[in-house]
């Protein structure tokens, strides 16, 4: 982890992220690879490349988890909810092993531990969802965060899970709304035709 | 595939060729053509999916007009395999993975279109490089996506005919927009790995395609429903 990721860019923390990333392209057209094949000092041109490419991605990364939704590979990404949750250690030693797995972001490990258990109440729900979110299962971990929710109402770390499922949604609606979201009329579909045309070949679905 | 293109293009700043060349489907006059390294690698997956699902339909439900494609297509597509073989093995465990859920009549949703979701990440993230974590996850959720889409709007006609569809095991699913919740927190997650991408030429067209094109056919399917209810 770098401490000031802005220092190594040399931009301001206030900065847009088009400005992030008009920086990011400046300095990798200086640093990468490719644009020192002929540097003797090529070795020391790549490993600035190298810190200037974490750089960025730690921002980029730290400005998106500012927005909760579903990380793929991080279960710090469930914030407060997760990461500050305990394990029960009066619970079965497959529920504890399934949230070491999570914790430790192994989500198809606690997904096999967790099929594995017969009981299924709200902590196994909750649990799951976890998992399911993780392992890129976004319609099961939805399903299940919303069982653990209406098992236990009164749990607000359950309650603050489905939050976050839901709020990527939320996220997304917000920014669409500058580019036509939700479609606001059928004079546009002829154009937005045009554009899903343009995926036209990637799914073997018959058509 | 299209979309490829510009996404790879505006990723990679890879400035295109401009050549004036013939169309084969537009014999008059030579068109403006721009090429890169990304426009022969999409013509390349397109004709690897076609040729393949050519095959499939050939195997699985013996449509002569497949069976005739696929002969057409079998010299371009051993040209794209050679130039492209980690692809083309995807491509084909795709193909057969999809039939193997449509034989098992697989329930779950995420199962049935994570495969499409895996086959366009892996695509996506060819060169397996710094972004090729960010491309992954953005395939996957795209592919994911326009999976639902399709069997959203092939929905009634599949139920008509008994064909294989996940939303017809989902009915709860579909009620009081349940479905088009789920569609909108997908769409967040490719959108989220968009923004992470250092593109800046053709973001904002790319932007009008993550956030609204992609929604067309699922609006335009809701549309006609509503029509034909209302005649009923």
């Amino acid at each position: 982890m770098i401490t000031d990721p802005y220092k190594v860019l040399g931009i301001s923390p206030e900065s847009s992220n088009d400005e992030i990333k008009k920086q990011y392209r400046k300095l990798s057209r200086i640093y990468h690879p490719d644009a020192n094949v002929n540097n003797p000092d090529k070795d020391k041109a790549e490993a600035k490349f190298k810190e200037i490419q974490q750089a960025y991605t730690q921002i980029m990364d730290s400005r998106q988890s500012g927005r909760a939704s579903s990380n793929y590979n991080s279960s710090r990404s469930f914030g407060r909810g997760f990461a500050n949750s305990r394990q029960n250690t009066g619970e079965p030693l497959e529920m504890q092993a399934a949230f070491n797995y999570i914790h430790s972001g192994h989500f198809k490990e606690a997904l096999h531990v967790l099929s594995n258990i017969e009981e299924r109440n709200a902590r196994w729900y909750y649990l799951s969802g976890i998992a399911n979110a993780g392992a890129g299962n976004n319609i099961l971990a939805l399903d299940h965060a919303k069982k653990a929710a209406s098992m236990e109402p009164s749990n607000m770390e359950y309650a603050y899970f489905l939050e976050q499922l839901q709020s990527g949604g939320q996220w997304y609606q917000n920014m669409g709304q500058s580019y036509g979201y939700p479609m606001s009329g059928v004079g546009e579909c002829c154009y937005k035709l045009m554009i899903w045309n343009l995926f036209c070949g990637c799914c073997c679905r018959p058509c | 595939m299209t979309f490829f293109i510009i996404l790879l293009t505006g990723l990679y700043e890879c400035k295109p060729e401009l050549s004036m060349r013939h169309c084969p489907f537009h014999p008059g006059k030579r068109k403006l053509f721009l090429i890169n390294e990304f426009t022969q690698y999409a013509a390349d997956l397109n004709i690897l999916l076609a040729y393949y699902n050519f095959i499939d339909n050939w195997t699985d439900e013996k449509k002569f007009s497949s069976f005739t494609m696929s002969k057409f297509l079998k010299k371009p597509c051993l040209q794209a395999e050679l130039r492209n073989p980690i692809q083309a093995s995807c491509i084909k465990q795709y193909i057969q993975k999809l039939s193997a859920c449509e034989q098992s009549q697989e329930k779950g949703l995420d199962i049935a279109a994570g495969y499409t979701g895996e086959m366009l990440g892996e695509l996506l993230s060819f060169r397996n490089d710094e972004w090729s974590g960010s491309l992954r996850k953005l395939g996957f959720y795209l592919g994911k996506f326009i999976y639902l889409c399709d069997a959203w709007e092939d929905l009634e006609k599949d139920k008509k005919n008994k064909n294989y569809n996940p939303l017809i095991y989902c009915q709860d699913t579909l009620l009081d927009n349940q479905f088009e919740t789920i569609l909108t927190i997908i769409a967040a997650e490719f959108a989220k790995e968009f923004e992470k991408l250092p593109i800046l030429i053709d973001a904002d067209i790319l932007r009008n395609i993550l956030y609204s094109g992609i929604w067309t056919r699922y609006y335009a399917t809701n549309q006609k429903r509503r029509e034909q209810n209302k005649k009923l």
